[in-house]
């Protein structure tokens, strides 16, 4: 599964759905290829604790979304299960959600989350010019990794 | 020794709380204040853009509660178009409210199971490494389980009621795109169990019965903790009804008596007033007849239930009386029962889906009516954490040009800072060290109100809350992140 989650209303943080959007598109238009009757994808404005369940019915599980801190264009690493609770609901993160899945549901998912650097965060729906270039080079290396590429993990 | 305690998590520049605690010389609090940093750009962004777009835009807002924003931005837009509440066609009308009773199902039991259970299960002072989510799906798995299911039968209502999940255009001007398909009914009826209308009746009972029996055996900390006496307001039902998604604007003191009685919500202004201070983004709603320093209220379950005269499905109404009764039919102030209410919410809006999906109009097909062309247009509802207040006026080209949104969580601005600033002056004040419980405990009177704090996602962030505590010159002596 390949879940997009960020707000599209959010300048870059719209970054994961707008991939994972496309991803599909492409994938639709080329039925060719590969990995597409195993693939699923999912867009989540925000990620929460029925997701769990959602990511207990995958082997594998890649999260995209925009990040602040993330040497552009993107990192690709693995998604390490964080336990823990806010005094909001508003916070669940990914690995929070595969904490989650592990205990809940016994099952382990290979995760890796694909952070792609972005840049300008107000209101708007349209991705900063900085966004758009990691937007591409990020969509590329999923569709390599899809085709059977091995991860390259960041240290 | 005068000190400063900050709780902080990874900084975000918005959507994060911050508590700052001020103690004298002597170990006294002097001041508290809970900051919200609340972005409010959003009613200058609706600005230039057709009021159609308003019910998807305002969505955005948020990612736990965009049902709410859409269906008050539908009800103001609505009145553009000249159809108020009374005037949508049985099916749009019964469609938004099964729509609605939905999220406040999914978001109640978000709110439980997820935050509150692991303090109430595993106790305040509980190692924070196991006082969380996983901790209480450890030692009890079937609850942790049951929680993810109810929320995602909420879920799963929204997305037949919205069209999907997230960024449902379900409520269009004037009523609604869709309506339930037979087979969709049947899907939340007669599923197999437990994903179905009447297990999840079951399940909201067994939750609620879970708080009070735990209040039971915590009646000093459930009924002392972070109590002060309020103000309240709520959206009414006409005959005084609990009702989440229409009503009158009814506000009462804390002796139960009445200060807004029962008025059109379409003349709130004459009602409400917003006041700023220096120190926050965020405004102070208040009551305009009892001015700056005594209008402020509570808004949300607690309030709901110190409001509303009764609640109009049985299970519920039963559970209502219990609460009254236990107050001696007086408003009930204490912050921790805010979970008491909330759970009978929970089950009110169970029983309400449960009785809503078997309604013929659901099926029906007139779903757009059309009415005299307005330039301004107010919704009001009750979203999950209180009223919720969405403001248009339109221009002669369809233009938002104003828009004034008072959201929930502003309502109890007033409500959150006096709930921390008891908290301090409790347990904080005087103490030698400041534990990991008591920090805690700061977290749990903000829980209460279920605040909503980010209009937006995060960016591979995590929701932050801050506790600073200064001396009497303001310096700041201490910081904690959580």
């Amino acid at each position: 599964m390949i879940c997009g989650v960020g707000n599209p209303g959010r300048g870059d943080d719209g970054i994961g759905p707008a991939l994972v959007s496309r991803l599909e598109k492409e994938r639709k238009a080329e039925p060719g290829l590969k990995a597409g009757s195993e693939l699923s994808v999912e867009i989540r404005l925000q990620l929460n604790v029925e997701d769990a369940l959602t990511f207990s019915q995958f082997d594998r599980v890649v999260v995209v979304d925009a990040s602040r801190s993330a040497e552009p264009p993107f990192s690709f690493t693995p998604l390490e299960s964080a336990p823990g609770v806010s005094f909001s609901t508003h916070a669940l993160s990914a690995g929070a959600v595969l904490a989650w899945c592990r205990t809940l549901y016994g099952k382990s998912p290979d995760a890796y989350i694909l952070a792609v650097r972005g840049a300008a965060w107000e209101l708007g729906e349209k991705l900063s010019r900085e966004a758009e270039e990691n937007f591409g080079r990020a969509l590329e290396f999923l569709k390599e990794y899809l085709e059977g590429r091995p991860p390259q993990i960041d240290n | 020794m005068a000190q400063k305690i900050t709780i902080e998590p990874i900084t975000r520049i918005e959507g994060h709380g911050k508590v700052v605690i001020h103690l004298d010389d002597k170990g006294r609090v002097s001041q508290s204040r809970f900051h919200i940093v609340e972005f409010r750009g959003f009613e200058r962004f609706v600005q230039g853009r057709p009021y159609w777009e308003a019910p998807v835009l305002v969505q955005r807002l948020c990612g736990i509660c965009p049902v709410s924003h859409h269906l008050a931005g539908a009800k103001a837009v609505d009145m553009v178009v000249g159809v108020g509440p009374q005037d949508l066609s049985p099916t749009a009308e019964k469609m938004r409210r099964l729509m609605h009773y939905g999220q406040f199902f999914q978001s109640h039991a978000l709110h439980f199971f997820h935050l509150v259970s692991p303090d109430l299960l595993l106790g305040p002072d509980a190692d924070p490494a196991v006082r969380n989510v996983i901790g209480v799906a450890l030692a009890h798995k079937e609850l942790a389980v049951q929680g993810v299911l109810m929320r995602k039968f909420g879920q799963e209502i929204i997305a037949a009621t919205a069209g999907k999940k997230i960024h449902g255009t379900g409520a269009i001007p004037g009523g609604i795109n869709k309506n339930l398909s037979p087979e969709e009914r049947d899907s939340f009826l007669k599923g197999p169990a437990p994903f179905n209308a009447g297990h999840m009746v079951g399940w909201a009972q067994a939750a609620l019965d879970l708080f009070k029996d735990y209040h039971q055996k915590h009646k000093d900390w459930i009924d002392g903790f972070a109590a002060f006496p309020s103000n309240h307001l709520s959206l009414v039902r006409q005959d005084g009804g609990l009702d989440f998604y229409h009503g009158l604007l009814r506000a009462v003191d804390a002796d139960g008596k009445k200060i807004i009685p029962d008025v059109d919500y379409q003349d709130y202004l004459k009602w409400i007033g917003e006041e700023v201070r220096s120190w926050s983004y965020m405004k102070f709603p208040y009551i305009r007849p009892l001015g700056k320093k005594e209008g402020w209220y509570r808004v949300g379950p607690l309030a709901r239930l110190n409001t509303c005269d009764f609640i109009p499905t049985p299970l519920a109404q039963k559970e209502f009386e219990v609460f009254k009764a236990y107050t001696g039919g007086k408003p009930n102030h204490m912050s921790l029962h805010y979970h008491w209410a909330r759970l009978i919410e929970l089950l009110h809006a169970a029983e309400v889906m449960n009785d809503l999906l078997r309604d013929p109009d659901l099926q029906g097909t007139e779903l757009v009516r059309k009415g005299r062309r307005a330039a301004e247009g107010i919704g009001l509802l009750e979203a999950p954490r209180g009223t919720l207040f969405h403001h248009y006026r339109v221009n002669d080209d369809d233009q938002i040009v104003m828009a004034n949104l008072i959201v929930s969580t502003t309502n109890n601005n007033e409500p959150m800072n006096r709930a921390v600033h008891w908290v301090a002056d409790h347990v904080l004040a005087g103490q030698k060290t400041i534990s990991e419980g008591m920090l805690n405990r700061v977290e749990i009177a903000i829980r209460a109100y279920d605040p909503c704090l980010s209009c937006a996602t995060h960016a591979l962030g995590a929701m932050p809350l801050e506790v600073e505590l200064a001396d009497a010159q303001g310096r700041l002596l201490d910081r904690r992140e959580r």
